[in-house]
């Protein structure tokens, strides 16, 4: 119930959302939960997400720190949430905008149970986009080359 | 010399190596070695260690890890030279040696750069650079400096400026492609996000244009719309296309427009523009004309099937604007009826200008060498008056040698048929296809298989005209291959090339092909040519071949050069050729500096280039009693001119401003590498010890401890390990099998930049590597790693779109969170944001182990630990190509590579032996399939 008023939620329309009264800001599943941190605030209340952390017990495998990098100077304010998070078992994911923001969390929601095969290695059976692929490797090799190339000696 | 100790050299270009090494070993001052990044460690510091002095060539990434591990202690260093200044920077590896050598010696550092401009590039950059290599001052050699202009200007060579004029379609196609990059360049000023001042169409003429206008936008290229970014590509496009306009010949250029359609044909701003309309249809002027039969020319044309030169390019017709003088051009073109089809295809075959003017020059050098043949005499043995032809690039080389050796006609018709054949075999392939898919059609009815035509009413403008023209090409493609077949029986029958079918095919474009390649290792192997008489390399006046035999270049005499021929054009071609005098031909790009083995004394430039015409320069003012003329040859009023001016005015400005900036300059007086650097706290550490050692040294630092990274070999590419170093972290190198860096025995981070990690993505490689890391470590770290100029984001939050996107960023890193939630993610907004993380994760862990880290991850198999010999000893891009190729996977590919020398080795390797190495079957079928599949068309 932290995030009542939370523009960001305006921005969440691929999947549903309800408020409910939880520990965390967030719960996008079984297994899942976020917490919503914008640089902003934290330059304001430094402990806070420490405090917040320390409230999510060990329910869920995947914690998420959602940041959202609302200033210019982020070095410092962005590497203190860097080592909150790491150092208390969370997973940062930083959003430049809103709409960012609650994309992930969107994100994370879709894909709760899908595969991981677009981020593995795929086999493209596509001949050409193998070749160019694998061309392209070559550095000052580009498209246009490619199919120089390919055409020049079949 | 004295002292002993080596001479360290980084960065040499193998041009630069060649030269000094040749010096060095001629004055016997020093010993030579090239230190490869493959040599074994071994060896290399069997070489550091070598008694006397010696100079080393080395590349950076090879030595930082060496003096690392104390392979090469500093002790044993005289000097280091870096012949690259301009592309250090604080943070690039040849400040990170500087710095790792200085703090032990103060040894002398010497910095050369030869791109003025380079130096001036950013705000400050001499100073700079200066500072992070320790050098304290600064020697500027302009051209223009009195002493550089006295020494070049004493005996000047004489300068001959051949102004050729344009044909009508080159000035049309440069003002039409000047008229787009306009457009580009005003649309671009439009989104207001460049500074208008730097964006001309002078500097749009050079490469460092993309530079200019990346550091520009780098900062803000995520909120540029697709639309800009297409714009600073299309400009690159256009850039090369006027580049090219000078440099290849109306058929090359015409192919080169056709795959660039092609390629870019849907994207790019500039393919839409009306100027582009125009670029394409004057390109195909100069190298054919379609006519209707109900044109003027048909009565001529249509009793004339038979096929004939074309002797007068210069004058280079646009069709119906001429036509008055049809009668008299029109004999000479080469026509063809379509019966079918009832149209024309007129080939045109545009020579070069310059083709014409060059045969002329020699021939004129060639007189005047006769007439003071006393003269030559005089002169040594060696100077015979080689005539040296420069050009831009290799192909250009060969491409004038043909023409002098056999005839422009002879080439442009080479080119056209080759063009042709290309086009056959394109729609070819691409009628098959449709064959099969549809009902079969008659033979060389190709109606609407034009890419671009759907239309099927003949009588519907640019629709027929296009399908009609690719008919017509289609047709004299296959009289030509017909011909070719002809020819190639014949060749069959009779072994030899003076088949008057000397309508080339086969025959000819197989040497072309060797030709490349022995061009490209010349010198030494030039007597070979002697053999294959056919191939005519070199042309030479005949009277001279005694004089000329004592030098290590063999020519081939211009008579047997080209086949021997039986129209009256080659026989006026043979007498040409045989009053030409002794050529080279030279590229520019192959960036070898020959003049001091060639000593011509005749250069012809063919294209112009800034950085020729100082070597010449050079060479002229080291042997001043040389006779020496330079031709420029230059294309009236064109880009060319353009752009070799503002090249010289641009050099002038560099030295102009590094003088200003000299005079300002704040180096430090008593600039000693113990206090100036980014760390005063840096502290030399004994490199030679171990572990141990160092443990004991703590507490000397602020820090109160010594840290040490572990970090992977290959990362000595990126700034990043000499950034941790200049925090005066401890640098250790091993090759790591898992992950980049160890800060500690539980932190192993993947470091990413941002390109890589979209590559990654893509590749899937990320995954693979994430997934090793979470096996061996408790904290598994990916390290999205944003570079300081550029901008700090992903996209702006209008790209972020309306739905979840499988492809966007956002959703891949969303789907690898879900599957390892313990992979744990740093977001750093540059190399030294990065280092002050390492610093604060490290700070209550203990130090990583150097022994364990090299362990993990690596096959138990293998039985042996490895050596970190391993990874430098593989080319990195050779690996990278590997990988990407279907069937290769992470787990596999490290046994192909040991079973094979080279890419070209694997892909002659059975699929068996393939199955063996990649152990699977499916995977080695794989492979071997697409290994060796034939291209498909450009069409598909």
């Amino acid at each position: 119930t932290w995030q009542k008023g939370n523009p960001l939620l305006k921005h969440i329309r691929n999947a549903r959302w309800t408020f409910a009264d939880i520990v965390p800001d967030y719960v996008i599943g079984q297994s899942s939960c976020a917490l919503y941190i914008s640089l902003r605030y934290h330059l304001l209340h430094p402990d806070y997400l420490y405090y917040r952390i320390r409230e999510l017990q060990k329910n869920f495998k995947l914690r998420v720190i959602l940041c959202h990098i609302d200033i210019e100077d982020v070095v410092k304010p962005l590497h203190e949430v860097t080592r909150t998070s790491l150092l208390h078992d969370c997973t940062l994911l930083c959003g430049w905008s809103l709409e960012e923001c609650g994309r992930y969390l969107e994100t994370i929601k879709v894909f709760e149970n899908k595969p991981a095969d677009s981020i593995r290695e795929h086999t493209d059976n596509d001949y050409l986009s193998r070749f160019t692929h694998a061309l392209t490797s070559i550095r000052r090799v580009n498209r246009t080359d490619v199919i120089t190339l390919g055409s020049s000696f079949g | 010399g004295g002292g002993g100790g080596c001479f360290l050299i980084l960065s040499a270009p193998d041009a630069l190596k060649d030269q000094i090494r040749r010096r060095l070993v001629e004055s016997q001052l020093l010993q030579v070695h090239d230190v490869a990044s493959d040599v074994p460690a071994a060896h290399r510091r069997a070489l550091y260690s070598s008694g006397e002095g010696a100079a080393l060539f080395l590349t950076p990434r090879v030595l930082a890890a060496d003096l690392l591990t104390a392979h090469l202690l500093p002790s044993r260093v005289q000097a280091l030279l870096l012949l690259a200044a301009h592309r250090s920077s604080d943070t690039s590896a040849d400040a990170f040696i500087a710095r790792l050598l200085r703090q032990h010696r103060l040894l002398p550092v010497y910095a050369f750069s030869d791109r003025p401009h380079a130096m001036v590039a950013g705000f400050a950059k001499a100073e700079r650079t200066m500072k992070s290599l320790y050098i304290r001052r600064l020697h500027l050699w302009p051209r223009f400096h009195v002493l550089a202009a006295a020494d070049l200007e004493r005996s000047p060579p004489e300068v001959v400026d051949v102004r050729v004029p344009m044909t009508h379609p080159m000035v049309g196609i440069q003002a039409a492609i000047l008229d787009a990059m306009d457009a580009c360049l005003k649309e671009l000023r439009r989104t207001y996000k460049v500074d208008v001042e730097d964006l001309t169409i002078d500097k749009g003429l050079f490469k460092s244009f993309d530079e200019i206008v990346r550091r520009q936008l780098d900062p803000i290229w995520h909120t540029l719309g697709k639309k800009t970014k297409q714009l600073v590509a299309d400009l690159r496009t256009l850039r090369k296309l006027l580049d090219y306009l000078g440099r290849y010949d109306a058929v090359t250029y015409l192919k080169y427009l056709d795959t660039l359609r092609v390629s870019e044909g849907v994207r790019s701003v500039w393919m839409l523009a009306e100027s582009s309309h125009k670029i394409f249809e004057l390109a195909k002027r100069r190298v054919y004309q379609i006519v209707r039969p109900d044109g003027t020319r048909v009565s001529i044309a249509k009793g004339t099937p038979t096929k004939k030169r074309k002797v007068t390019p210069s004058s280079s017709k646009k069709g119906k604007e001429t036509e008055n003088e049809d009668s008299a051009h029109n004999k000479d073109d080469a026509q063809k009826v379509n019966a079918e089809a009832s149209y024309l295809l007129v080939e045109v075959l545009e020579e070069a200008p310059k083709w014409k003017v060059l045969r002329e020059l020699l021939q004129e050098i060639a007189e005047e060498q006769r007439k003071g043949d006393g003269v030559v005499h005089e002169d040594e043995n060696n100077e015979c008056g080689i005539v040296l032809v420069a050009c831009k690039d290799e192909r250009s080389c060969l491409q004038l040698q043909e023409c002098i050796s056999r005839s422009p006609q002879q080439v442009m018709r080479e080119e056209w048929e080759k063009y042709l054949l290309g086009k056959a075999e394109l729609f070819g392939l691409h009628k098959k296809k449709k064959k099969r898919s549809q009902q079969p059609k008659g033979f060389g009815i190709l109606d609407g298989e034009f890419p671009t035509g759907s239309n099927e009413n003949e009588n519907a403008g640019p629709v027929s005209i296009s399908k009609l023209e690719t008919n017509a090409l289609l047709a004299a493609a296959s009289g030509i291959s017909n011909l070719t077949k002809e020819a190639d029986a014949k060749e069959d029958s009779v072994p030899s090339c003076g088949k008057k079918g000397s309508v080339k095919g086969k025959g000819k474009r197989v040497p072309k092909k060797t030709l490349t390649k022995r061009q490209a290792s010349k010198r030494k192997n030039r007597s070979t040519t002697e053999n294959d008489s056919c191939q005519g390399t070199d042309v030479e006046a005949s009277g001279k071949t005694d004089e000329q035999s004592d030098i290590n270049v063999s020519k081939v005499s211009a008579e047997d050069a080209p086949a021997p021929a039986s129209t009256p054009d080659n026989a006026e071609d043979l007498i040409d050729a045989k009053m030409l005098p002794p050529v080279q031909f030279y590229a520019l790009d192959s960036d070898q500096h020959v003049l001091d083995i060639w000593k011509p004394s005749v250069i012809i430039v063919y294209h112009p280039d800034m950085t020729f015409v100082r070597e010449i320069e050079v060479y002229k003012a080291e042997n001043p009693s040389k006779k020496l003329r330079v031709y420029f040859l230059f294309y009236e009023e064109s880009s060319e001119v353009q752009k070799f001016e503002s090249s010289i005015r641009r050099e002038n400005e560099a030295f102009e401003s590094l003088i200003r900036q000299k005079s300002l300059m704040m180096i430090p007086v008593d600039q000693s590498g113990r206090c100036i650097g980014p760390t005063p706290a840096n502290e030399p550490e004994p490199l030679l010890s171990q572990n141990s050692l160092t443990r004991k040294a703590g507490g000397r630092k602020p820090t109160g401890k010594d840290m040490q990274v572990i970090v992977d070999m290959r990362e000595f590419m990126s700034s990043l390990p000499n950034v941790l170093h200049q925090k005066g972290i401890r640098i250790i190198p091993v090759t790591l099998e898992v992950g980049d860096y160890v800060l500690s025995p539980l932190i192993c981070v993947e470091r990413k930049s941002i390109a890589d990690l979209y590559q990654s993505f893509a590749s899937g490689r990320l995954y693979n590597q994430v997934e090793t890391m979470i096996r061996y470590y408790k904290i598994p770290v990916l390290l999205i790693e944003f570079s300081q100029d550029k901008s700090f984001s992903f996209q702006s939050a209008s790209e972020v779109g309306d739905d979840v996107s499988p492809t966007n960023i956002i959703s891949k890193l969303s789907l690898l969170v879900l599957h390892f939630p313990r992979l744990r993610i740093v977001w750093s907004r540059s190399l030294h944001a990065t280092a002050d993380i390492f610093m604060s994760l490290k700070s209550n862990q203990d130090e990583p182990d150097e022994n364990k880290a090299m362990r993990v991850g690596v096959p138990s198999e293998d039985g042996v630990v490895e050596d970190d010999v391993r990874a430098e000893n593989y080319n990195t891009s050779a690996i990278e190509f590997l990988r990407r190729l279907p069937g290769v996977t992470d787990s596999n590919y490290r046994a192909v590579m040991d079973g094979c020398n080279s890419l070209a080795e694997l892909a002659l390797l059975p699929v068996e032996r393939l199955a063996e190495l990649m152990g699977s079957q499916k995977g080695a079928r794989t492979l071997k399939e697409f290994l060796d599949a034939k291209c498909p068309s450009m069409i598909s």
